[in-house]
């Protein structure tokens, strides 16, 4: 193989001359050489004649054009050096002005030294005279070279002499880069002068400064190819045709430092990053991250890096590879307090609802934002942030939070939590975001979506709003607010004043009329149960002006109400009247309102108006038949919450559902769901139990899981089931991308129940709703045990079930311990033996474990509690023993706190 | 977060006044009839930059904002003006030499 391939390059090698040749033919085979191009081998035939017989003009002619190709051929090919040897030999064999063509003439001036040049040009005019083309090239090399001195023994008339001087006068210009200036100046240079590609180049770099690259390029084509700057300005005039046609960079843009400012090759290293990543070459990356980093933003490398950090993050979280590698990664790129924000920000990010991330990141807040106002703003917003967080997903915190080993009681304080309330938990964090940031709209609007069911929870909600209020003095939002919580609280004069306040803040915002129509309606309201139509009906005159859309159901109520108790109008012709362009929805609406109305307070002639009302309702309920699922819907949509004060506990369902059981098949799904979710409560379990189980036959797929997930769910309410199974079927027998729908459904229905349920959908972790006892399933033996019947053929109490239970129950032996509750053994050893206490202490400590209660919510704890205590023996037991630990109950663990005293 | 601050043509750490100075400087260079890409994209920067509230939710949130990391990514290596600069003939003629010596 090797033999072949030297014999190939043998045969691909200089062609050595015959030595037998004679002059004649080594001339002749060199001339043709030279014409094919071959310059190199042509001169090997020529220096073998220079070696028979000398120099002589001939063979100085031949050589001076082979030695000119190859000087132009090594440049091509960018072999500068030795291109710039052969110059000499150029200049050695020159012939003589009259053996030389003008081109030759031309190439043979870039060889020799510019005096050298200019002298033989001068000769060339007394020969040949003037020559535009030689002409050019001597500009090229005088602009060049700047060796003006040359031109002194031109004649004045020589253009090249001639339009030197305007050159001279633009020199200084051009080298400030004064270009628009040096154009002016050159604008006397014709279009034959050997300066015009000099004029021409002025005007085309003109042109770029003033950012028009059509002038510059059309300047730019007017250049002749030899022109010495040519070849950057088709770089530039390359690298601006890229910008517009796709706006990314190639290798044009390495030469073009000198024309711009800025990272030129940043897009370049940006895509090479993108390659690296898609590789998998999380290594590779740290190199060119720094790269990039540094030539965007050289005046702060490490937030440019944190900046690319940030943005390729989730496509690091997406590759899966994000935990170790994008550690790793912003590790090494990093200082470390940088770093350690960086990745503590991700996971606060990732999880923004777990409060010691959400800790974790506070602390490291001041390297993020040195600034003291600026790091209370942030501070604020991530607060905020973790409230909506929670909020929106659902997930509540469980008791279990307040437990001393929990890893964010070290943040606390940076969270805002004072209390170990979980009611008050959210309102904390949000204060504490108010607090840090007043001005933050945002965080007051959040406040009213907050769950304020406790009185303490009510009452920092009450001074949040009334700091709003005082605040932002022209907002009647805080004002709104806090009339919303008065009217819940039943302080009507309280909500009656703030109101008057929204009303001279906004006295045409569509909130304060919607609020003052509604204030008007609960005044009209009490008026009539106070027989005072005198004053009702100019209530409800004013309510009618305000004309709001979104009272129109029960203003026409009100009014019907008015008129049949004021002016004695018989209730169907009052409703007639008010309701004459009602759509059927508002009708039926309006019926069950007034109906509930009179069920609910002692009207004149009560009994009489009901019993039309009723049949009247009946009568029209019926029609839902005829209506879409949208307008069924928007007829058993529960009241707004602000109509309580004016029909507490109403339920449109119930009262639509009592006249017409049927109505809910006139909905599809999507709406019957919609509408559980709205309006889940006890007394309507079994009939959306029904309801459900008819649907779900016949149906398959996603509609018939989230289906079965609610009957499921309102089962367990329903008290029909327990433990985890049913639910661990159905989401187990789900594929992945259901999951999804069902852990929404799951945390929409958290909303509606308590306890273990509660967690349970709030976390999408049914486990918990297991009996505590591995081994036994208590529910079921209780079950079981409560079939049986005692001697007389009764059935067992559920005293006497406990206590059959417990006999196989393993009880903490500690509560075996019959000394300890022997009422009449006064041991004082026990009671002052403090080692004892905690002895004692430890040995529950010990059964918790055992039993496998640690670390479970609060509920689970108390019921098992309750379960133990349930027999009335280990009842006093209990207390005995809870009695007898107080001294060390700062000793005792969360859980046996609760299961001892029933709290932590 | 950068990346906003190096399309308003500004550094971080200017005051409120300072980028809104900035900001309508941009907009009145590329009004949004003639530049409207250009035009939304300096929009939304100083929507994220403006107030100091607005600049720590963007510093603390965006990488959470951020959708297509290719884009974006793009995006930032892009948002840095690339100004032409004045050069003189010296500069260009051995600039030119540089290219001689490469080819």
């Amino acid at each position: 193989m090797r033999k072949k391939k030297n014999k190939k390059k043998a045969s691909k090698g200089v062609v050595h001359p015959d030595p037998r040749l004679t002059v004649k033919q080594l001339c002749m085979k060199g001339s043709q050489l030279l014409s094919r191009g071959n310059a190199a081998e042509a001169l090997s035939f020529f220096k073998q004649v220079e070696k028979k017989t000398g120099r002589n003009d001939e063979i100085d002619a031949y050589l001076f054009s082979a030695y000119l190709l190859y000087h132009k051929q090594l440049l091509g090919k960018g072999f500068v050096s030795e291109s710039s040897a052969i110059k000499k030999e150029v200049c050695e064999y020159f012939p003589g002005i009259d053996k030389v063509s003008e081109e030759q003439m031309a190439a043979y001036f870039k060889c020799c030294s510019g005096e050298g040049a200019f002298c033989a040009y001068q000769y060339y005019i007394t020969k040949k005279g003037l020559s535009p083309v030689l002409e050019q090239t001597l500009a090229d090399l005088l602009l060049q070279k700047q060796c003006w001195s040359n031109l002194d023994g031109f004649d004045a008339t020589v253009p090249l002499k001639r339009d030197s001087e305007a050159i001279k006068q633009a020199l200084p210009m051009m080298e400030e880069g004064k270009w628009e200036e040096a154009r002016d100046v050159l604008g006397s240079i014709t279009r034959q002068s050997p300066f015009a590609p000099v004029r021409m180049f002025c005007r085309a770099m003109a042109a770029f400064y003033e950012e028009d690259d059509t002038t510059f390029l059309r300047a730019m084509a007017l250049i002749h190819e030899d022109f010495f700057l040519k070849p950057l300005l088709d770089n530039l005039a390359a690298a601006l045709t890229e910008i517009k046609d796709d706006g990314k960079r190639s290798n044009v843009w390495q030469h073009l430092d000198c024309f711009f400012e800025g990272p030129v090759m940043a897009e370049r290293q940006a895509r090479d990053l993108l390659f690296e990543l898609n590789h998998k070459s999380a290594a590779g990356c740290a190199e060119k991250i720094k790269k990039l980093a540094a030539s965007i933003y050289p005046n702060d490398v490490d937030a440019a890096i944190m900046e690319i950090i940030s943005i390729l993050w989730r496509s690091f979280s997406d590759k899966g590879y994000y935990e170790n590698s994008l550690s790793t990664l912003i590790n090494k790129l990093l200082p470390k307090d940088k770093a350690d924000l960086m990745i503590s920000k991700f996971v606060f990010l990732q999880s923004a609802k777990k409060l010691s991330d959400v800790g974790a990141y506070l602390a490291l807040l001041p390297v993020e934002f040195p600034n003291r106002r600026e790091q209370h703003i942030a501070h604020s917003l991530i607060l905020q942030s973790t409230v909506s967080a929670t909020l929106n997903k659902n997930v509540g915190f469980d008791e279990s939070l307040f437990d001393g080993r929990q890893p964010w009681f070290p943040y606390a304080k940076l969270l805002g939590i004072q209390s170990t309330d979980i009611d008050m938990m959210l309102v904390e964090i949000l204060r504490e975001s108010i607090r840090l940031d007043p001005d933050n709209r945002v965080g007051y609007e959040l406040l009213s979506r907050l769950p304020n069911n406790s009185k303490e929870a009510k009452k920092a909600v009450e001074e949040i709003l009334s700091a709003m209020m005082e605040r932002f003095v022209d907002d009647p939002y805080p004002c709104l607010e806090l009339a919303n919580l008065y009217y819940d609280k039943n302080a009507f004069r309280k909500a009656e004043n703030v109101l008057r306040i929204a009303m001279e803040r906004a006295p045409h915002d569509n909130r304060v009329l919607d609020r003052h129509a509604l204030a008007l309606l609960i005044s009209a309201d009490k008026n009539i149960r106070h027989e005072r139509y005198h004053l009702s009906w100019p209530d409800l005159e004013k309510a009618q002006q305000l004309k709001r859309k979104k009272h129109v159901v029960f203003l026409a109520a009100k009014r019907v109400i008015h008129r049949n108790q004021a002016e004695n109008v018989s209730i169907e012709k009052a409703i007639d009247l008010e309701t004459l362009n009602f759509s059927m929805v508002d009708y039926l609406r309006t019926l069950a309102i007034i109906l509930a109305d009179f069920q609910n307070n002692l009207y004149k002639n009560r009994a009489v108006v009901l019993s039309g009302l009723s049949g009247l309702f009946k009568k029209q309920i019926i029609k839902t038949g005829s209506m879409t699922s949208g307008e069924i819907k928007a007829l058993l949509a529960p009241i707004e919450k602000q109509y309580r004060v004016l029909l507490p506990n109403f339920s449109m369902v119930q009262m639509c559902t009592r006249y017409n059981p049927k109505i809910c098949r006139g909905l599809n799904d999507e709406d019957f769901i919609s509408i559980i979710d709205q309006v889940l409560e006890n007394s309507l379990l079994t009939l959306i139990c029904n309801e459900l189980n008819c649907r779900i036959k016949n149906k398959k797929g996603l509609k018939s899981r989230v289906l079965e997930f609610y009957l499921t769910v309102i089962r367990y309410m329903n008290g029909e089931i327990i433990g985890s199974a049913h639910f661990i079927d159905i989401v187990n027998g789900a594929p992945a991308s259901e999951r999804r729908h069902l852990e929404d459904a799951s945390h929409r229905l958290a909303l509606h129940a308590h306890g273990i349920l509660r967690t349970a959908l709030q976390k999408f972790e049914f486990g918990i709703l297991d009996p505590l006892i591995p081994d036994i399933n208590m529910m079921q033996m209780v079950e079981e045990l409560e079939k049986l019947e005692d001697q007389k053929g009764r059935p067992l109490s559920r005293g006497e079930v406990f206590n059959h239970l417990m006999e196989n129950y393993p009880v903490p032996s500690i509560l075996e311990n019959d000394e300890l509750y022997d009422d009449d053994d006064d041991d004082d050893d026990y009671d002052d033996d403090y080692y004892e206490l905690k002895s004692m202490a430890e040995q529950l400590e010990e059964f918790i474990d055992n039993e496998g209660i640690r670390n479970l919510p609060n509920n689970i704890i108390k019921d098992f509690r309750n379960l133990m205590r349930s027999s009335p023996q280990n009842r006093r037991r209990f207390d005995d023993l809870a009695a007898e630990l107080k001294p060390v109950t700062d000793q005792l663990s969360r859980e046996v706190k609760i299961f001892l005293y029933g709290k932590a | 977060m950068l990346n906003y601050f190096l399309t308003l043509d500004i550094s971080p750490g200017l005051s409120d006044e300072k980028i809104r100075e900035a900001y309508i400087h941009l907009i009145k260079k590329h009004p949004p009839e003639k530049d409207p890409e250009g035009f939304q994209k300096i929009n939304n920067a100083f929507e994220a930059i403006k107030d100091k509230r607005s600049r720590a939710r963007t510093r603390i949130f965006f990488p959470t904002t951020v959708v297509d990391h290719e884009q974006s990514l793009m995006a930032f290596a892009g948002s840095q003006r690339i100004n032409r600069r004045r050069a003189g003939l010296s500069e260009l003629i051995n600039a030119c030499r540089k290219i001689h010596k490469e080819l």
